[in-house]
C-alpha cells in the first residue's frame, strides 16, 4: 500500500517541479515536495490505471535524464507504552477529546515531566536493531515554538545527543520490482513527545484543541539520504513497520498515525555529490522561519544506561526480519517466499508442515506452509 | 502562651554577647516525640512553632483561638502591608475548628508537627483550593487543579494555608514591586520595598500576619526579602525540596524555600517539605534528617559552642557597592561568630564577579521557555482575535508585565541561532567555575558568610526605572544558586531608617545538603544574639 503511495508522490514530484526544483521562483503548490503519508494516503487513489502510469513514469523519465532522485524519509514511531512519555495518562487512541490528560500533559503551570522508562527500552530496542551505536549518556533538549497543539510551547526532544546513531536497515526489494538487497544507514534515534490535535471546525471559524496525544512517546528515526527511488523509500517505509511490530514496541498502524513518514525529495544532476539549492514546503506554518532555540531540558536528568542494561535488551530481542529473512534464503527458499514469510512476525514458517513437499518455494505458499502461531 | 509581641527597643549597633552568667531555660529542642514541658522564656527569637503546639496538647489554647489572633493581626496590618493576593480566613478558620474538633476526639495523635500553624504560601506555588497566580495578570483567577508537593506536605502536617502571598510576577524581581496585582511595604518602614521577589512571605512573617510561610528562591528571592525584613530565610539545596507545583522561572535555579521569625521554627518547617518527590525527577533521595534534633537551647549550650567551626567570610562581598552599614554589620556578627568559639577567616572567590551576568544569561533564558505556556489558549487571560500570531501576542502583550517581557526577550536572545555559543553556553561555563570556586572553598570551610544583600531595604519606586542597579543588588545570592548550594540568611543587626532601623541578614553558605549545620549554626547565632529583636514597630502600634 505505501508502496503504491510512494510511487504516486515520486510521479507528481517530478512533473510539477520540472523547472521549480533548483531554486527557481516558480511557486510550487505545498505539499508535494514534504509530505506526510498518513495523509496522502486517504486522498490518493490506491492503484492507478496501468496506461496512465506508464505514460507519466515514461514521461518522468524522459525530463530526468541525467538526474536523480535522493530521498529521505523521517519516521516517527508512536510508542504502545501503557502511559504517556512523561506523564501518567493513558493513550487510546480514538477516546473522547481531552479524556486522556492531565495536568502535566496539559502543560499546566508548575507541572514537571517525569520520564517513563518504557520509553528508554524501546528506543533502546530500536536502536539495538537498527544497529545503531547507543550513547550511553543522553539528555532532553527543549524545541521551542508556539502553536495551540503543543500545550508547554515546547516540545521534549533530544537535539545534539540523541540515545542512538549511525546505524543501518538492511532490506530485500520486492521480486516483481527487480530484487535485490540494500543497506539504508541510519543517522539517529531519538526519543521526543507527540503534540495534541488540532480538530478545525467545518465553517473555518474556529478550531478546537485536543490534547489526548499530547505527551504520547515517539521514536524519530532519521535516515542517511541513501533512497534513490520510490521503492527503495517504499520498502524502507514498509522494513520500519515490519520492525516495529516485531519488537512490539509500537503497533504501526499509519492510518492512526502511530507510524508517520516525513519523506524528502531532492532532485540533482547524476555524479554531483551536493544538493542544489534545498527549498523545503512544508504543510503546516509554524512560527515564521524555524529557529527552534534548542537548550538542555532542565527538568530531567540525563539518561545514563549500564552495559547490563542494554546487554540484557540485546538478549531479550526476537529474531528480527531481516534475520528470519536471511535463515529462510540459506533454508533455500526462494526469495519471492522469503520475503513474504518475513512479512509479519504472526506468521511462523513451519518445516515440519513443509518437509512433506518436495519442491521448495515454487509459487506462492499454500495453506499448509503457513500457520497463524500467536 | 505564644510569646507576646513586642516592639523591643532597638538598638542601631550589634551587641555582642554577654559575658555575664547564662540563665538556665528547659530544653527545648526535643519536640517531635516529648513535648517541652516548659515554654521557652522570653529570649531572643523564640519559636512560635513551638509554642503553638505546647498551647494545643496542654488545651490551654485552641486552634481556633490561635487561628483568629493571626488573623486579627493580619486584618489590622495588611492594609499597610498588601502581603497577600488572597487570604483565606474562611477556610483558615474552618480548618482550625476541625483541627480542634479532632484533638477533642483523638487526643494527642492528631497533632501533626505543624498542627494549627498558619502558613503563608508565595502565590507562584500552586493551592488547589485557591487562586495562583504567579503574581501576574494573565493567570488572574485561575486555580490550579492540585496542591504543589511542599505545600500539600505542609496540610498533611497539619498546618492551615492562610493565604497567597504577593511576589514580583513570577519571580522576576528583587521588590515585589513587579507584581501584576499590588505592592507590599515592608513592615519595618512602609515607605520602603519589602525585597523579593517573596516579598509578600517575607512580610507576612515578619508581621506576624502568619506563623511560617513558603517562598521560592532562584536568584536570592527568599534570602534577600528575608534580610530586609528581619527574618530568618531559608534556600535549601537544589533538589532537597519539590519543585512539583511551583511555576517554573528558571528550572536549573529555582528552590522551594521556607520563612519563619526563628532558626527553629524554619528548620521544622524544612523537615516536613523537604525530600524526594516522584513527581519531580530533580528532586534528591537523599535522606532528610529531622533538623530539629541538632536545635539546642541556649542554657545547654557549652561556653564554646562552635569551637571547631571554620568559617570564611567572603572578601568580594564586602568591598565597593556594599553599604557601610552592612559591612559593619557583617563584621559585628563575624566576631560574634569567632567568640562562639568558631574560626573565622577571609575568603576569596575569583569567580564571584562573573555569576551576576551568567544568571541573567542563564535564568532569562530558561524562563523564556518556561514563560511560553502561558499563551491565552487553555488557560489564563485570552484576548479574542482573528488570527493565531495575533491572538499569542495580544494575549501575552496584555497579560505579562514590563519586566517579564524584557526577560522573555532577553533569554529568547540568548538561545537563538548564532548567539547559543556567545551566551548560553559561556553562562554555563562561568557556572562550572562559580560551582568549582564555591567547591575549593567549601572544603577549606565549614560555612562561608556574606551579607545576604547590599543594602537594608531601600525606598519603593527608588530602583523602578533602573533595572541593572536592581539586577546588581543580587549580586550577594545568585553564586549560591548557580552553583546549587544551601544558604541560611539570620538577621543580625540594623542600619540606619526607618522609626527603628532597618534590618540586615548575615547569609551562611554551606556545601551540598547541609543544611542541618547551617540551621545548628545560625540557631546558636540566633540565640546567643542579645538585645536584638526582629518584631517589627509596626506591632508595637497596635
Amino acid at each position: 500500500m505505501a508502496l503504491t503511495l510512494l510511487r504516486g508522490i515520486r510521479t507528481q514530484t517530478l512533473l510539477r517541479a520540472n523547472v521549480g526544483l533548483f531554486g527557481t521562483t516558480q511557486r510550487l503548490p505545498l505539499a508535494h515536495l514534504t509530505t506526510r503519508v498518513e495523509s496522502v494516503q486517504t486522498t490518493e487513489p490506491k492503484t492507478v490505471p496501468k496506461s496512465i502510469q506508464q505514460a507519466t513514469k515514461e514521461a518522468a523519465e524522459q525530463k530526468m535524464q541525467g538526474f536523480e532522485a535522493v530521498i529521505g524519509i523521517e519516521t516517527h514511531v508512536q510508542l504502545s507504552t501503557i502511559t504517556k512519555a512523561f506523564c501518567s495518562c493513558p493513550y487510546d487512541y480514538g477516546s473522547q477529546p481531552n479524556s486522556t490528560v492531565c495536568p502535566t500533559c496539559m502543560g499546566h503551570p508548575g507541572t514537571l515531566p517525569v520520564l517513563n522508562t518504557k520509553v528508554v527500552e524501546c528506543a533502546v530496542k530500536v536502536a539495538l536493531a537498527l544497529n545503531c551505536e547507543i550513547s550511553m549518556t543522553s539528555k532532553f533538549d527543549r524545541k521551542q515554538y508556539f502553536y495551540p497543539d503543543l500545550p508547554k510551547g515546547y516540545q521534549i526532544s533530544q537535539f545534539d545527543i540523541p540515545i542512538a546513531e549511525k546505524g543501518y536497515l538492511d532490506l530485500d526489494l520486492p521480486v516483481e520490482f527487480g530484487g535485490g538487497h540494500r543497506r539504508f544507514g541510519i543517522t539517529r534515534v531519538h526519543m521526543e513527545e507527540d503534540a495534541g490535535k488540532l480538530l478545525h471546525s467545518e465553517s473555518g471559524n474556529y478550531s478546537q484543541v485536543d490534547l489526548n496525544r499530547a505527551g504520547v512517546p515517539l521514536l524519530e528515526i532519521v535516515p542517511e539520504p541513501d533512497m534513490r527511488t520510490g521503492i527503495e523509500a517504499a520498502e524502507y517505509g514498509a522494513e520500519m513497520q515490519r520492525l516495529v511490530r516485531y519488537l512490539g514496541v509500537g503497533n504501526g498502524n499509519m492510518q492512526e498515525g502511530s507510524l508517520r513518514c516525513d519523506v524528502n525529495v531532492s532532485v540533482r544532476p547524476i555524479g554531483q555529490s551536493e544538493f542544489g539549492t534545498k527549498k523545503t514546503f512544508t504543510m503546516r506554518k509554524k512560527e515564521g522561519l524555524a529557529d527552534y532555540r534548542y537548550f538542555p531540558e532542565p527538568d530531567l536528568p540525563e539518561v545514563v544506561l549500564t552495559s547490563e542494561y542494554v546487554d540484557e535488551i540485546r538478549n531479550s530481542l526476537p529474531e528480527l526480519p531481516e534475520a528470519k529473512r536471511r535463515r529462510y534464503e540459506n533454508m533455500g527458499l526462494s526469495m519471492q517466499d522469503v520475503i513474504f514469510l518475513a512479512n509479519d512476525d504472526n506468521i511462523k514458517y513451519l518445516p515440519t508442515i513443509r518437509s512433506n513437499s518436495s519442491s521448495i518455494g515454487l509459487g506462492k505458499p499454500s495453506c499448509r506452509d503457513i500457520s497463524l502461531a500467536r | 502562651m505564644p510569646p507576646p509581641l513586642q516592639a523591643h527597643r532597638m538598638l542601631l549597633s550589634h551587641r555582642r554577647i554577654s559575658s555575664g552568667p547564662r540563665r538556665r531555660f528547659t530544653a527545648v529542642s526535643s519536640l517531635s516525640s516529648a513535648p517541652a514541658k516548659t515554654v521557652v522564656a522570653p529570649g531572643p527569637a523564640p519559636s512560635s512553632i513551638l509554642s503553638i503546639r505546647e498551647s494545643l496538647l496542654s488545651g490551654e489554647r485552641t486552634a481556633v483561638d490561635i487561628t483568629s489572633e493571626y488573623l486579627s493581626r493580619l486584618r489590622r496590618t495588611e492594609p499597610s502591608v498588601r502581603s497577600f493576593i488572597h487570604v483565606a480566613d474562611a477556610a483558615a478558620e474552618r480548618e482550625a475548628e476541625e483541627l480542634d474538633r479532632r484533638i477533642a476526639s483523638g487526643g494527642k495523635d492528631a497533632v501533626g508537627p505543624l498542627a494549627g500553624v498558619l502558613v503563608g504560601v508565595k502565590d507562584n506555588l500552586c493551592t488547589a483550593a485557591m487562586p495562583s497566580t504567579g503574581g501576574s495578570r494573565i493567570l488572574d483567577g485561575f486555580q490550579p487543579a492540585y496542591d504543589a508537593t511542599a505545600v500539600r506536605r505542609l496540610r498533611e502536617a497539619g498546618a492551615i494555608v492562610v493565604g497567597k502571598t504577593n511576589l514580583d510576577e513570577f519571580g522576576m524581581g528583587s521588590t515585589t514591586e513587579g507584581s501584576g496585582f499590588q505592592v507590599t511595604t515592608n513592615p519595618w518602614d512602609d515607605s520602603c520595598v519589602p525585597g523579593g521577589s517573596s516579598g509578600g512571605s517575607a512580610s507576612a512573617v515578619s508581621a506576624r500576619q502568619c506563623v511560617v510561610s513558603l517562598g521560592s528562591d532562584t536568584g536570592g528571592s527568599v534570602r534577600q526579602p528575608a534580610s530586609f525584613c528581619g527574618v530568618v530565610g531559608l534556600k535549601p539545596t537544589y533538589g532537597r525540596v519539590s519543585r512539583f507545583g511551583l511555576m517554573a522561572y528558571a528550572s536549573s535555579l529555582d528552590v522551594v524555600g521556607c520563612f519563619g521569625s526563628s532558626v527553629f521554627d524554619t528548620a521544622t518547617m524544612l523537615s516536613v517539605i523537604a525530600g524526594h518527590d516522584k513527581m519531580d525527577s530533580t528532586s534528591s533521595s537523599n535522606d532528610v534528617p529531622d533538623y530539629r534534633s541538632d536545635l539546642v537551647s541556649p542554657n545547654l549550650l557549652e561556653s564554646k559552642p562552635l569551637n571547631n567551626v571554620r568559617i570564611g567570610i567572603i572578601q568580594e562581598t564586602l568591598g565597593e557597592g556594599v553599604d557601610t552599614g552592612v559591612i559593619s554589620s557583617v563584621k559585628a556578627a563575624a566576631s560574634h561568630l569567632e567568640q562562639l568559639g568558631s574560626v573565622v577567616e577571609e575568603v576569596t572567590l575569583p569567580s564571584f564577579s562573573l555569576g551576576l551576568p551568567a544568571y541573567y544569561i542563564l535564568a532569562s533564558s530558561e524562563a523564556s521557555s518556561n514563560l511560553s505556556r502561558y499563551d491565552g489558549i487553555r488557560y489564563g487571560k485570552q484576548v479574542p482575535a482573528d488570527e493565531l500570531n495575533e491572538l499569542y501576542g495580544d494575549s501575552r502583550a496584555n497579560g505579562l508585565g514590563h519586566e517579564v517581557k524584557m526577560r522573555i526577550l532577553m533569554g529568547t536572545y540568548a538561545l537563538s541561532a548564532g548567539y547559543y555559543d556567545a551566551y548560553y553556553k559561556r553562562a554555563q561555563q562561568v557556572r562550572t567555575l562559580v560551582k568549582k570556586s564555591f567547591e575549593e572553598a567549601l572544603k577549606r570551610y565549614d560555612v562561608l558568610i556574606s551579607p545576604a544583600a547590599p543594602s537594608a531595604a531601600y525606598k519603593i519606586g527608588e530602583k523602578t526605572n533602573d533595572p541593572l542597579a536592581m539586577y546588581a543588588g543580587d549580586i550577594m545570592t545568585v553564586n549560591v544558586n548557580l552553583a546549587g548550594l544551601p544558604a541560611l540568611v539570620v538577621p543580625c543587626g540594623f542600619v540606619e531608617g526607618g522609626s527603628a532601623g532597618l534590618p540586615v541578614g548575615l547569609q551562611m553558605i554551606g556545601s551540598p545538603f547541609s543544611e542541618g549545620n547551617l540551621l545548628r549554626i545560625g540557631h546558636i547565632f540566633e540565640q546567643t544574639l542579645q538585645d536584638l529583636s526582629f518584631v517589627p514597630p509596626l506591632l508595637a502600634d497596635i
